[in-house]
Protein backbone atom coordinates (compact mmCIF):
# COMPACT_ATOMS: atom_id res chain seq x y z
CA UNK A 1 0.00 0.00 0.00
CA UNK A 2 1.63 3.27 -0.72
CA UNK A 3 1.71 5.96 1.53
CA UNK A 4 -1.01 8.21 0.23
CA UNK A 5 -3.48 5.22 0.11
CA UNK A 6 -2.61 4.66 3.70
CA UNK A 7 -3.38 8.59 4.62
CA UNK A 8 -6.88 7.66 2.78
CA UNK A 9 -7.41 4.75 4.55
CA UNK A 10 -6.89 6.18 7.71
CA UNK A 11 -8.83 9.27 7.26
CA UNK A 12 -11.53 6.77 6.27
CA UNK A 13 -10.85 4.74 9.35
CA UNK A 14 -11.18 8.14 11.45
CA UNK A 15 -14.28 9.37 10.06
CA UNK A 16 -15.87 5.98 10.95
CA UNK A 17 -15.06 6.56 14.27
CA UNK A 18 -16.71 10.13 14.20
CA UNK A 19 -19.23 9.74 17.06
CA UNK A 20 -21.51 12.48 15.16
CA UNK A 21 -22.66 10.83 13.21
CA UNK A 22 -24.67 8.52 15.34
CA UNK A 23 -26.39 11.77 16.63
CA UNK A 24 -28.96 12.43 13.65
CA UNK A 25 -29.30 8.01 13.29
CA UNK A 26 -30.16 8.58 17.13
CA UNK A 27 -32.95 10.66 16.79
CA UNK A 28 -33.84 8.50 13.60
CA UNK A 29 -33.94 5.49 16.19
CA UNK A 30 -36.18 7.22 18.58
CA UNK A 31 -38.68 8.46 16.25
CA UNK A 32 -38.83 4.85 14.06
CA UNK A 33 -39.38 3.77 18.33
CA UNK A 34 -41.55 5.88 19.54
CA UNK A 35 -44.75 4.91 18.66
CA UNK A 36 -44.08 1.65 19.00
CA UNK A 37 -42.87 2.08 22.37
CA UNK A 38 -46.30 3.95 23.44
CA UNK A 39 -48.15 1.38 22.65
CA UNK A 40 -45.86 -1.10 24.80
CA UNK A 41 -45.85 1.44 27.20
CA UNK A 42 -49.27 2.21 27.24
CA UNK A 43 -50.58 -1.72 27.14
CA UNK A 44 -49.10 -1.69 30.57
CA UNK A 45 -50.80 0.96 32.29
CA UNK A 46 -54.16 1.76 33.05
CA UNK A 47 -56.50 4.02 31.00
CA UNK A 48 -56.59 6.75 33.75
CA UNK A 49 -52.57 6.69 33.67
CA UNK A 50 -52.14 7.33 30.20
CA UNK A 51 -55.15 10.49 30.42
CA UNK A 52 -53.35 11.92 32.51
CA UNK A 53 -49.67 10.96 32.15
CA UNK A 54 -49.20 10.40 28.37
CA UNK A 55 -45.36 10.15 28.26
CA UNK A 56 -44.80 8.45 31.75
CA UNK A 57 -43.95 4.42 32.35
CA UNK A 58 -46.39 2.68 34.32
CA UNK A 59 -46.12 2.89 37.98
CA UNK A 60 -46.92 -0.39 38.34
CA UNK A 61 -47.09 -2.61 35.38
CA UNK A 62 -50.61 -4.39 34.42
CA UNK A 63 -50.47 -7.51 32.41
CA UNK A 64 -53.82 -8.28 33.02
CA UNK A 65 -54.51 -5.87 30.17
CA UNK A 66 -53.47 -8.72 27.84
CA UNK A 67 -55.98 -11.31 29.54
CA UNK A 68 -58.76 -8.64 29.68
CA UNK A 69 -58.46 -7.10 25.72
CA UNK A 70 -57.79 -11.06 24.73
CA UNK A 71 -60.87 -12.19 26.36
CA UNK A 72 -62.84 -9.03 25.27
CA UNK A 73 -61.66 -9.28 21.78
CA UNK A 74 -62.56 -12.26 21.60
CA UNK A 75 -59.27 -12.92 20.21
CA UNK A 76 -59.04 -16.79 20.60
CA UNK A 77 -61.43 -17.33 17.52
CA UNK A 78 -59.67 -14.57 15.35
CA UNK A 79 -56.64 -16.07 16.30
CA UNK A 80 -57.72 -19.12 15.07
CA UNK A 81 -58.61 -17.72 11.69
CA UNK A 82 -55.75 -15.95 11.30
CA UNK A 83 -53.35 -19.16 12.16
CA UNK A 84 -54.96 -21.35 9.96
CA UNK A 85 -55.32 -18.76 6.58
CA UNK A 86 -51.88 -17.91 7.03
CA UNK A 87 -50.62 -21.59 7.72
CA UNK A 88 -52.97 -22.55 4.34
CA UNK A 89 -51.46 -19.92 2.56
CA UNK A 90 -48.21 -20.87 3.42
CA UNK A 91 -48.43 -24.22 2.62
CA UNK A 92 -50.09 -23.30 -0.44
CA UNK A 93 -47.96 -20.68 -2.27
CA UNK A 94 -44.64 -22.68 -1.09
CA UNK A 95 -46.39 -25.78 -3.16
CA UNK A 96 -47.84 -24.20 -6.19
CA UNK A 97 -45.16 -21.18 -6.80
CA UNK A 98 -42.57 -23.94 -6.16
CA UNK A 99 -44.29 -26.22 -8.75
CA UNK A 100 -44.47 -23.02 -11.14
CA UNK A 101 -41.23 -21.84 -10.66
CA UNK A 102 -39.61 -25.12 -11.07
CA UNK A 103 -41.81 -25.55 -14.74
CA UNK A 104 -40.67 -22.36 -15.67
CA UNK A 105 -36.98 -22.17 -14.89
CA UNK A 106 -36.23 -26.50 -15.93
CA UNK A 107 -38.56 -27.63 -18.07
CA UNK A 108 -37.72 -25.02 -21.21
CA UNK A 109 -41.32 -24.15 -21.96
CA UNK A 110 -42.49 -22.73 -24.72
CA UNK A 111 -43.94 -19.44 -23.48
CA UNK A 112 -42.14 -18.79 -20.20
CA UNK A 113 -41.93 -15.54 -21.55
CA UNK A 114 -45.64 -14.40 -21.89
CA UNK A 115 -45.96 -16.18 -18.30
CA UNK A 116 -43.46 -14.27 -16.47
CA UNK A 117 -44.38 -11.30 -18.69
CA UNK A 118 -48.42 -12.36 -17.28
CA UNK A 119 -47.35 -11.92 -13.63
CA UNK A 120 -45.17 -8.84 -13.77
CA UNK A 121 -48.10 -7.07 -15.50
CA UNK A 122 -49.68 -8.14 -12.53
CA UNK A 123 -47.88 -7.23 -9.91
CA UNK A 124 -48.09 -3.39 -11.06
CA UNK A 125 -52.19 -3.32 -11.59
CA UNK A 126 -53.91 -1.83 -8.47
CA UNK A 127 -56.25 -4.73 -6.60
CA UNK A 128 -59.49 -2.27 -7.40
CA UNK A 129 -59.13 -3.58 -10.62
CA UNK A 130 -60.38 -6.75 -9.94
CA UNK A 131 -61.71 -6.62 -6.61
CA UNK A 132 -65.06 -5.20 -7.48
CA UNK A 133 -65.78 -8.24 -9.83
CA UNK A 134 -64.02 -10.75 -7.46
CA UNK A 135 -66.03 -9.77 -5.06
CA UNK A 136 -69.75 -10.25 -6.83
CA UNK A 137 -68.00 -13.47 -7.94
CA UNK A 138 -67.19 -14.93 -4.84
CA UNK A 139 -70.34 -14.14 -3.47
CA UNK A 140 -71.96 -16.39 -6.17
CA UNK A 141 -69.66 -19.12 -5.64
CA UNK A 142 -70.52 -18.64 -1.44
CA UNK A 143 -67.05 -17.90 -1.11
CA UNK A 144 -67.32 -14.67 0.40
CA UNK A 145 -67.75 -14.84 4.39
CA UNK A 146 -65.76 -17.60 4.10
CA UNK A 147 -62.08 -18.44 5.06
CA UNK A 148 -61.15 -20.86 2.53
CA UNK A 149 -62.27 -18.01 -0.11
CA UNK A 150 -59.90 -15.68 1.54
CA UNK A 151 -56.95 -18.22 1.18
CA UNK A 152 -57.60 -18.72 -1.82
CA UNK A 153 -57.15 -15.20 -2.95
CA UNK A 154 -54.18 -15.08 -1.14
CA UNK A 155 -52.63 -17.86 -2.79
CA UNK A 156 -53.36 -15.63 -5.73
CA UNK A 157 -52.31 -12.64 -4.87
CA UNK A 158 -48.54 -13.58 -3.19
CA UNK A 159 -47.47 -15.87 -6.40
CA UNK A 160 -45.93 -13.63 -8.01
CA UNK A 161 -43.52 -12.69 -5.81
CA UNK A 162 -43.16 -16.15 -4.59
CA UNK A 163 -42.77 -17.15 -8.05
CA UNK A 164 -40.02 -14.82 -8.75
CA UNK A 165 -37.81 -15.15 -5.64
CA UNK A 166 -37.84 -19.10 -6.21
CA UNK A 167 -37.37 -19.12 -9.69
CA UNK A 168 -34.40 -16.64 -9.09
CA UNK A 169 -33.00 -18.95 -6.61
CA UNK A 170 -33.71 -22.15 -8.91
CA UNK A 171 -31.59 -20.29 -11.86
CA UNK A 172 -28.44 -20.23 -9.35
CA UNK A 173 -28.18 -23.90 -8.15
CA UNK A 174 -26.39 -26.41 -10.60
CA UNK A 175 -28.64 -28.63 -12.89
CA UNK A 176 -26.50 -31.76 -12.64
CA UNK A 177 -27.90 -33.02 -9.26
CA UNK A 178 -31.67 -33.23 -10.74
CA UNK A 179 -30.15 -34.97 -13.73
CA UNK A 180 -28.21 -37.35 -11.43
CA UNK A 181 -31.70 -38.18 -9.94
CA UNK A 182 -33.22 -38.71 -12.87
CA UNK A 183 -30.99 -40.88 -14.18
CA UNK A 184 -31.30 -42.58 -11.09
CA UNK A 185 -35.09 -42.93 -12.19
CA UNK A 186 -37.03 -40.54 -10.45
CA UNK A 187 -40.36 -39.11 -11.82
CA UNK A 188 -40.05 -34.93 -12.57
CA UNK A 189 -42.34 -34.71 -9.44
CA UNK A 190 -40.03 -36.66 -6.91
CA UNK A 191 -36.84 -35.02 -8.55
CA UNK A 192 -38.96 -31.89 -7.56
CA UNK A 193 -40.27 -33.27 -3.88
CA UNK A 194 -37.00 -35.36 -3.07
CA UNK A 195 -34.18 -32.68 -4.44
CA UNK A 196 -34.83 -29.36 -5.31
CA UNK A 197 -36.91 -28.85 -2.37
CA UNK A 198 -34.57 -29.52 -0.09
CA UNK A 199 -32.10 -28.02 -2.05
CA UNK A 200 -33.49 -24.87 -1.77
CA UNK A 201 -34.82 -24.56 1.69
CA UNK A 202 -33.49 -21.14 2.33
CA UNK A 203 -35.53 -19.73 -0.83
CA UNK A 204 -38.82 -21.79 0.26
CA UNK A 205 -38.61 -20.60 4.01
CA UNK A 206 -38.02 -17.04 3.00
CA UNK A 207 -41.02 -17.08 1.02
CA UNK A 208 -42.65 -18.64 3.72
CA UNK A 209 -41.90 -16.16 6.32
CA UNK A 210 -43.01 -13.26 3.82
CA UNK A 211 -46.05 -14.82 2.95
CA UNK A 212 -47.08 -15.32 6.47
CA UNK A 213 -46.69 -11.72 7.52
CA UNK A 214 -48.60 -10.59 4.88
CA UNK A 215 -51.61 -13.18 4.81
CA UNK A 216 -51.42 -11.93 8.58
CA UNK A 217 -51.31 -8.51 8.10
CA UNK A 218 -53.38 -8.02 5.21
CA UNK A 219 -56.84 -5.59 5.54
CA UNK A 220 -58.23 -4.69 1.98
CA UNK A 221 -59.15 -8.43 0.54
CA UNK A 222 -60.23 -9.47 4.23
CA UNK A 223 -62.20 -6.68 5.37
CA UNK A 224 -63.92 -6.74 1.89
CA UNK A 225 -64.66 -10.61 2.01
CA UNK A 226 -65.26 -11.31 5.81
CA UNK A 227 -68.20 -9.95 7.73
CA UNK A 228 -69.02 -12.70 10.23
CA UNK A 229 -67.72 -11.57 13.60
CA UNK A 230 -66.96 -15.19 14.02
CA UNK A 231 -64.87 -15.41 10.87
CA UNK A 232 -62.70 -12.16 11.30
CA UNK A 233 -59.22 -12.31 11.19
CA UNK A 234 -57.13 -10.88 13.79
CA UNK A 235 -55.86 -7.91 12.22
CA UNK A 236 -59.84 -7.24 11.59
CA UNK A 237 -60.83 -8.04 15.02
CA UNK A 238 -58.57 -5.82 16.27
CA UNK A 239 -60.07 -3.26 14.04
CA UNK A 240 -63.88 -3.67 15.18
CA UNK A 241 -62.23 -3.93 18.78
CA UNK A 242 -60.76 -0.02 18.72
CA UNK A 243 -63.34 1.07 16.94
CA UNK A 244 -65.86 0.37 19.86
CA UNK A 245 -66.13 3.30 21.82
CA UNK A 246 -66.35 2.19 25.18
CA UNK A 247 -63.15 0.21 25.06
CA UNK A 248 -60.49 1.88 27.44
CA UNK A 249 -56.95 2.58 26.08
CA UNK A 250 -54.83 0.50 27.69
CA UNK A 251 -56.82 -2.91 27.02
CA UNK A 252 -57.09 -0.91 22.89
CA UNK A 253 -52.92 -1.21 23.25
CA UNK A 254 -52.59 -4.47 24.98
CA UNK A 255 -54.88 -5.90 21.73
CA UNK A 256 -52.81 -3.79 19.54
CA UNK A 257 -49.70 -5.31 21.12
CA UNK A 258 -51.19 -8.83 20.69
CA UNK A 259 -51.35 -8.56 16.64
CA UNK A 260 -47.95 -7.45 16.22
CA UNK A 261 -45.88 -9.66 18.77
CA UNK A 262 -45.90 -12.60 16.61
CA UNK A 263 -44.56 -11.20 13.67
CA UNK A 264 -42.30 -8.89 15.66
CA UNK A 265 -40.49 -11.81 17.40
CA UNK A 266 -40.43 -13.56 13.95
CA UNK A 267 -38.75 -10.58 12.58
CA UNK A 268 -36.45 -10.34 15.52
CA UNK A 269 -35.20 -14.19 15.03
CA UNK A 270 -35.59 -13.98 11.22
CA UNK A 271 -34.37 -10.52 10.45
CA UNK A 272 -31.69 -11.23 7.13
CA UNK A 273 -34.26 -13.66 5.66
CA UNK A 274 -36.80 -10.87 6.25
CA UNK A 275 -34.94 -8.05 4.61
CA UNK A 276 -33.58 -10.06 2.03
CA UNK A 277 -36.75 -11.23 1.19
CA UNK A 278 -38.71 -7.94 1.07
CA UNK A 279 -35.83 -6.25 -0.73
CA UNK A 280 -35.90 -8.76 -3.83
CA UNK A 281 -39.87 -8.85 -2.95
CA UNK A 282 -40.24 -4.88 -3.48
CA UNK A 283 -42.67 -5.98 -6.68
CA UNK A 284 -45.47 -7.05 -4.51
CA UNK B 1 -15.44 -46.69 -21.44
CA UNK B 2 -18.26 -46.57 -18.74
CA UNK B 3 -18.04 -42.58 -19.41
CA UNK B 4 -17.98 -43.19 -23.36
CA UNK B 5 -21.08 -45.28 -22.78
CA UNK B 6 -22.89 -42.62 -20.95
CA UNK B 7 -22.07 -39.82 -23.15
CA UNK B 8 -23.41 -41.49 -25.91
CA UNK B 9 -26.59 -42.81 -24.35
CA UNK B 10 -27.14 -38.95 -22.68
CA UNK B 11 -29.00 -38.06 -26.28
CA UNK B 12 -31.50 -40.50 -26.31
CA UNK B 13 -32.45 -40.18 -23.06
CA UNK B 14 -32.87 -36.00 -23.52
CA UNK B 15 -35.29 -35.66 -26.39
CA UNK B 16 -37.34 -38.38 -25.46
CA UNK B 17 -37.25 -37.01 -21.48
CA UNK B 18 -37.34 -33.19 -23.47
CA UNK B 19 -41.09 -33.95 -25.02
CA UNK B 20 -42.46 -35.98 -21.99
CA UNK B 21 -41.20 -32.58 -20.11
CA UNK B 22 -42.44 -30.21 -21.74
CA UNK B 23 -45.96 -31.86 -21.11
CA UNK B 24 -45.08 -32.02 -17.42
CA UNK B 25 -43.98 -28.28 -17.41
CA UNK B 26 -47.29 -27.45 -17.88
CA UNK B 27 -48.54 -29.78 -15.15
CA UNK B 28 -46.30 -27.76 -13.25
CA UNK B 29 -47.20 -24.46 -14.08
CA UNK B 30 -51.07 -24.57 -14.35
CA UNK B 31 -52.45 -24.83 -10.79
CA UNK B 32 -50.84 -21.75 -10.13
CA UNK B 33 -51.30 -19.88 -13.30
CA UNK B 34 -55.11 -20.99 -13.58
CA UNK B 35 -55.78 -19.49 -9.84
CA UNK B 36 -54.12 -16.57 -11.08
CA UNK B 37 -55.76 -15.59 -13.81
CA UNK B 38 -59.32 -16.65 -11.89
CA UNK B 39 -58.25 -14.29 -9.70
CA UNK B 40 -56.70 -11.65 -10.84
CA UNK B 41 -56.21 -11.69 -14.58
CA UNK B 42 -59.73 -12.23 -15.49
CA UNK B 43 -62.08 -10.48 -12.99
CA UNK B 44 -59.55 -7.55 -14.13
CA UNK B 45 -60.37 -7.49 -17.90
CA UNK B 46 -64.20 -8.35 -16.59
CA UNK B 47 -63.48 -4.74 -14.66
CA UNK B 48 -63.04 -2.65 -18.38
CA UNK B 49 -66.82 -4.71 -19.49
CA UNK B 50 -67.84 -3.85 -16.32
CA UNK B 51 -67.37 0.14 -16.57
CA UNK B 52 -69.69 0.29 -19.00
CA UNK B 53 -72.65 -0.39 -16.97
CA UNK B 54 -74.50 0.69 -14.82
CA UNK B 55 -74.63 -2.05 -11.94
CA UNK B 56 -76.25 -2.15 -8.29
CA UNK B 57 -74.57 -5.69 -7.96
CA UNK B 58 -78.82 -7.16 -7.65
CA UNK B 59 -80.57 -5.95 -10.40
CA UNK B 60 -79.57 -6.96 -13.96
CA UNK B 61 -76.72 -4.05 -15.34
CA UNK B 62 -77.34 -1.84 -17.70
CA UNK B 63 -75.08 -1.11 -20.65
CA UNK B 64 -74.82 2.44 -20.70
CA UNK B 65 -71.55 3.22 -22.95
CA UNK B 66 -68.98 5.77 -21.81
CA UNK B 67 -71.31 6.86 -19.50
CA UNK B 68 -69.84 6.51 -16.15
CA UNK B 69 -66.13 7.91 -17.14
CA UNK B 70 -68.37 11.33 -18.59
CA UNK B 71 -69.61 11.52 -15.24
CA UNK B 72 -66.03 10.94 -13.30
CA UNK B 73 -64.65 13.96 -15.88
CA UNK B 74 -67.73 16.04 -15.27
CA UNK B 75 -69.18 15.65 -12.23
CA UNK B 76 -67.51 14.00 -9.62
CA UNK B 77 -66.02 16.50 -7.44
CA UNK B 78 -64.63 13.69 -5.09
CA UNK B 79 -63.17 12.11 -8.21
CA UNK B 80 -61.00 14.95 -8.42
CA UNK B 81 -60.63 15.61 -4.48
CA UNK B 82 -58.86 12.07 -4.61
CA UNK B 83 -57.17 12.82 -7.69
CA UNK B 84 -55.38 15.91 -6.26
CA UNK B 85 -55.06 13.91 -3.01
CA UNK B 86 -52.85 11.24 -4.81
CA UNK B 87 -50.74 13.47 -6.54
CA UNK B 88 -49.73 15.28 -3.28
CA UNK B 89 -49.38 12.33 -1.43
CA UNK B 90 -47.22 11.16 -4.41
CA UNK B 91 -44.98 14.30 -4.78
CA UNK B 92 -43.87 13.49 -1.39
CA UNK B 93 -43.49 9.99 -0.82
CA UNK B 94 -41.23 10.69 -3.84
CA UNK B 95 -39.24 12.64 -2.21
CA UNK B 96 -39.35 12.47 1.93
CA UNK B 97 -38.66 8.68 2.40
CA UNK B 98 -36.21 8.54 -0.80
CA UNK B 99 -34.00 11.36 0.64
CA UNK B 100 -34.26 10.33 3.86
CA UNK B 101 -33.69 6.84 2.96
CA UNK B 102 -30.73 7.41 0.93
CA UNK B 103 -28.97 9.92 3.10
CA UNK B 104 -29.47 7.72 6.07
CA UNK B 105 -27.84 4.73 4.27
CA UNK B 106 -25.25 6.59 3.06
CA UNK B 107 -24.35 7.29 6.98
CA UNK B 108 -25.56 3.92 8.53
CA UNK B 109 -22.68 2.46 5.64
CA UNK B 110 -19.76 3.80 6.75
CA UNK B 111 -20.77 2.28 10.16
CA UNK B 112 -19.05 -0.90 11.85
CA UNK B 113 -21.38 -3.65 13.87
CA UNK B 114 -23.58 -0.78 14.93
CA UNK B 115 -24.85 -0.73 11.49
CA UNK B 116 -27.55 -3.95 12.45
CA UNK B 117 -28.87 -2.37 14.65
CA UNK B 118 -29.99 0.33 13.07
CA UNK B 119 -31.21 -1.48 10.19
CA UNK B 120 -33.38 -4.02 12.06
CA UNK B 121 -34.84 -0.93 14.62
CA UNK B 122 -35.58 1.18 10.95
CA UNK B 123 -36.99 -1.39 9.21
CA UNK B 124 -39.30 -2.93 12.00
CA UNK B 125 -42.34 -0.86 11.24
CA UNK B 126 -42.61 -1.93 7.88
CA UNK B 127 -43.68 -5.35 8.90
CA UNK B 128 -46.34 -4.51 11.34
CA UNK B 129 -49.28 -4.75 10.18
CA UNK B 130 -50.72 -1.09 8.85
CA UNK B 131 -54.34 -1.63 11.03
CA UNK B 132 -52.16 -1.62 14.12
CA UNK B 133 -49.77 1.47 13.43
CA UNK B 134 -53.06 3.14 11.76
CA UNK B 135 -54.85 3.15 14.90
CA UNK B 136 -51.95 4.08 17.13
CA UNK B 137 -51.56 7.26 15.16
CA UNK B 138 -55.17 7.51 15.60
CA UNK B 139 -54.93 7.62 19.19
CA UNK B 140 -51.57 9.95 18.78
CA UNK B 141 -53.86 12.16 16.81
CA UNK B 142 -56.33 11.95 19.36
CA UNK B 143 -58.61 15.85 20.19
CA UNK B 144 -58.37 15.33 23.71
CA UNK B 145 -55.33 12.68 24.17
CA UNK B 146 -51.64 11.76 22.46
CA UNK B 147 -49.76 14.29 21.53
CA UNK B 148 -51.93 17.25 22.12
CA UNK B 149 -52.35 16.54 25.82
CA UNK B 150 -48.85 16.02 26.01
CA UNK B 151 -48.69 19.37 24.13
CA UNK B 152 -51.03 20.83 27.13
CA UNK B 153 -48.80 19.23 29.57
CA UNK B 154 -45.48 20.96 28.75
CA UNK B 155 -47.53 24.42 28.18
CA UNK B 156 -47.73 24.45 24.52
CA UNK B 157 -51.78 24.69 24.08
CA UNK B 158 -51.30 26.66 21.10
CA UNK B 159 -49.73 23.93 19.06
CA UNK B 160 -52.62 21.20 19.93
CA UNK B 161 -54.43 20.67 16.37
CA UNK B 162 -57.67 18.86 15.47
CA UNK B 163 -55.32 16.47 13.55
CA UNK B 164 -57.57 14.86 11.90
CA UNK B 165 -60.54 16.83 11.78
CA UNK B 166 -59.21 19.39 10.22
CA UNK B 167 -59.44 19.43 6.70
CA UNK B 168 -56.08 21.42 5.74
CA UNK B 169 -53.80 19.06 8.00
CA UNK B 170 -55.83 15.34 7.57
CA UNK B 171 -54.22 14.38 4.31
CA UNK B 172 -50.81 15.19 5.82
CA UNK B 173 -51.21 13.72 9.34
CA UNK B 174 -52.17 10.71 7.47
CA UNK B 175 -49.40 10.58 5.26
CA UNK B 176 -47.12 10.95 8.25
CA UNK B 177 -48.56 7.72 9.75
CA UNK B 178 -47.87 5.89 6.47
CA UNK B 179 -44.21 7.43 6.02
CA UNK B 180 -43.33 6.42 9.63
CA UNK B 181 -44.42 2.68 8.65
CA UNK B 182 -42.62 2.97 4.89
CA UNK B 183 -39.63 4.66 4.76
CA UNK B 184 -37.30 1.83 6.13
CA UNK B 185 -37.91 -0.17 3.15
CA UNK B 186 -36.29 2.28 0.87
CA UNK B 187 -33.60 2.73 3.83
CA UNK B 188 -32.54 -1.50 3.42
CA UNK B 189 -33.00 -1.23 -0.52
CA UNK B 190 -30.62 1.60 -0.13
CA UNK B 191 -28.27 -0.44 2.07
CA UNK B 192 -28.01 -3.54 0.30
CA UNK B 193 -26.88 -1.74 -3.32
CA UNK B 194 -24.31 0.96 -1.28
CA UNK B 195 -22.91 -2.34 -0.04
CA UNK B 196 -22.58 -3.55 -3.87
CA UNK B 197 -20.45 -0.67 -4.55
CA UNK B 198 -17.06 -1.71 -4.88
CA UNK B 199 -14.64 0.09 -2.16
CA UNK B 200 -11.80 0.98 -4.61
CA UNK B 201 -13.95 3.75 -5.74
CA UNK B 202 -14.01 5.36 -2.64
CA UNK B 203 -10.26 5.32 -2.11
CA UNK B 204 -10.10 6.24 -5.67
CA UNK B 205 -12.08 9.27 -4.64
CA UNK B 206 -10.18 9.83 -1.83
CA UNK B 207 -7.14 9.75 -2.90
CA UNK B 208 -7.78 12.37 -5.49
CA UNK B 209 -8.93 14.72 -2.44
CA UNK B 210 -12.68 14.62 -3.28
CA UNK B 211 -15.00 16.09 -0.63
CA UNK B 212 -17.45 13.89 0.78
CA UNK B 213 -20.33 15.56 -0.93
CA UNK B 214 -18.36 15.24 -3.87
CA UNK B 215 -17.74 11.49 -3.15
CA UNK B 216 -21.63 11.32 -2.66
CA UNK B 217 -22.28 13.29 -5.46
CA UNK B 218 -20.43 11.76 -8.44
CA UNK B 219 -19.51 8.51 -7.21
CA UNK B 220 -22.61 7.25 -4.66
CA UNK B 221 -25.59 8.79 -6.75
CA UNK B 222 -24.24 7.77 -9.98
CA UNK B 223 -23.65 4.37 -9.35
CA UNK B 224 -27.44 3.70 -7.34
CA UNK B 225 -28.87 5.11 -10.38
CA UNK B 226 -30.63 1.84 -11.20
CA UNK B 227 -31.93 1.10 -7.82
CA UNK B 228 -33.19 4.56 -6.92
CA UNK B 229 -34.91 4.83 -10.43
CA UNK B 230 -36.80 1.19 -9.33
CA UNK B 231 -37.78 3.01 -5.72
CA UNK B 232 -39.25 6.00 -7.64
CA UNK B 233 -40.99 3.76 -10.22
CA UNK B 234 -42.17 1.73 -6.85
CA UNK B 235 -43.00 4.35 -5.42
CA UNK B 236 -45.41 6.05 -7.68
CA UNK B 237 -47.46 2.48 -7.95
CA UNK B 238 -47.59 2.48 -4.22
CA UNK B 239 -48.38 5.98 -3.77
CA UNK B 240 -51.41 5.57 -6.30
CA UNK B 241 -52.63 2.06 -4.47
CA UNK B 242 -52.39 3.54 -0.88
CA UNK B 243 -55.67 2.29 0.55
CA UNK B 244 -55.16 1.28 4.17
CA UNK B 245 -54.03 4.16 6.24
CA UNK B 246 -57.06 6.16 5.12
CA UNK B 247 -59.33 3.88 5.01
CA UNK B 248 -58.65 2.94 8.40
CA UNK B 249 -57.51 6.15 10.29
CA UNK B 250 -60.53 8.60 8.58
CA UNK B 251 -62.58 6.46 6.03
CA UNK B 252 -61.73 9.63 3.69
CA UNK B 253 -63.02 12.17 5.79
CA UNK B 254 -63.86 14.93 7.08
CA UNK B 255 -65.90 15.62 4.10
CA UNK B 256 -63.60 13.69 1.39
CA UNK B 257 -60.68 15.52 3.01
CA UNK B 258 -58.70 12.59 2.87
CA UNK B 259 -59.81 10.69 0.36
CA UNK B 260 -57.82 8.74 -2.64
CA UNK B 261 -58.81 7.05 -5.54
CA UNK B 262 -58.54 3.81 -4.37
CA UNK B 263 -60.92 5.02 -1.13
CA UNK B 264 -62.81 6.33 -3.30
CA UNK B 265 -63.46 3.35 -5.58
CA UNK B 266 -64.08 1.09 -2.53
CA UNK B 267 -66.58 3.72 -1.15
CA UNK B 268 -68.83 3.78 -4.60
CA UNK B 269 -68.44 -0.09 -4.74
CA UNK B 270 -69.20 -0.79 -1.25
CA UNK B 271 -70.84 1.93 0.63
CA UNK B 272 -73.18 2.94 -3.06
CA UNK B 273 -73.14 0.07 -4.52
CA UNK B 274 -72.52 1.30 -7.81
CA UNK B 275 -70.32 -1.45 -9.27
CA UNK B 276 -70.18 -0.22 -12.64
CA UNK B 277 -69.26 3.38 -11.68
CA UNK B 278 -66.37 2.16 -9.48
CA UNK B 279 -64.89 -0.05 -12.16
CA UNK B 280 -65.04 2.93 -14.16
CA UNK B 281 -62.93 4.84 -11.45
CA UNK B 282 -60.84 1.29 -11.20
CA UNK B 283 -60.07 1.96 -14.69
CA UNK B 284 -58.81 5.10 -15.02
CA UNK B 285 -57.16 4.54 -11.52
CA UNK B 286 -54.92 1.83 -13.71
CA UNK B 287 -54.50 3.94 -16.86
CA UNK B 288 -52.98 6.45 -14.86
CA UNK B 289 -50.87 4.45 -12.61
CA UNK B 290 -49.57 2.46 -15.84
CA UNK B 291 -49.11 5.86 -17.69
CA UNK B 292 -46.09 6.09 -15.65
CA UNK B 293 -44.55 2.51 -15.88
CA UNK B 294 -45.56 2.82 -19.95
CA UNK B 295 -43.52 6.08 -20.16
CA UNK B 296 -40.74 4.34 -18.22
CA UNK B 297 -40.35 1.31 -20.76
CA UNK B 298 -40.70 3.57 -23.74
CA UNK B 299 -37.93 5.82 -22.58
CA UNK B 300 -36.05 3.08 -21.72
CA UNK B 301 -36.55 1.70 -24.97
CA UNK B 302 -35.55 5.02 -26.71
CA UNK B 303 -32.19 4.45 -24.62
CA UNK B 304 -32.27 7.40 -22.76
CA UNK B 305 -30.81 6.74 -19.50
CA UNK B 306 -33.06 6.40 -16.76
Amino acid sequence: MSANAAAAAARTDRLRGFPWVHLPLLLLLLSAIFPVGLLAMNSLKTDVEIKSAPLAPPTVLHPENYLNAWNAAKYNIAFGNSLLVSAATIVGVCLIAGLAAYGLTRLRLPGTEAISTYYLLAVTIPAQLYLVPLFFVWVRLGLSDSLVGLILIYLAIYQPFSIFLLRAYFLGMPEDIEDAARVDGCSEFQVFSRVVIPLSAPAFLTVAVIVGTWSWNEFLFATTMLHKPELLTVALKYVVFTGMFDVDFAQQSAAGMMVILPVMILFLALQRTFVQGMISGGLK
Amino acid sequence: MSTLGREAARPAIATAARRRRRWLGYAFVAPALFLHLGIVGVPALVTFGLSTFDWDGLKPAQFIGLANFVEIFTRDDVFFKAFTNNLRWLSIFLVVPVVLGLVTAVMVGTLGKSQFLYRTIYFMPYVFSSAVTARMFNYLYHPFYGVNLVFKQIGLPQLAQSWLGNPFIVLYAVLGASLWHFWGFDFVVFLAALQQIDRNLYEAAALDGASRWQTFRYVTVPLLRPTIVFILLMTTLWSFNAFDYVYIMTQGGPAHASELLATWIYGSAVAARRAGYASALAVTLTLISSGVIVAYIYMKRRGMEV
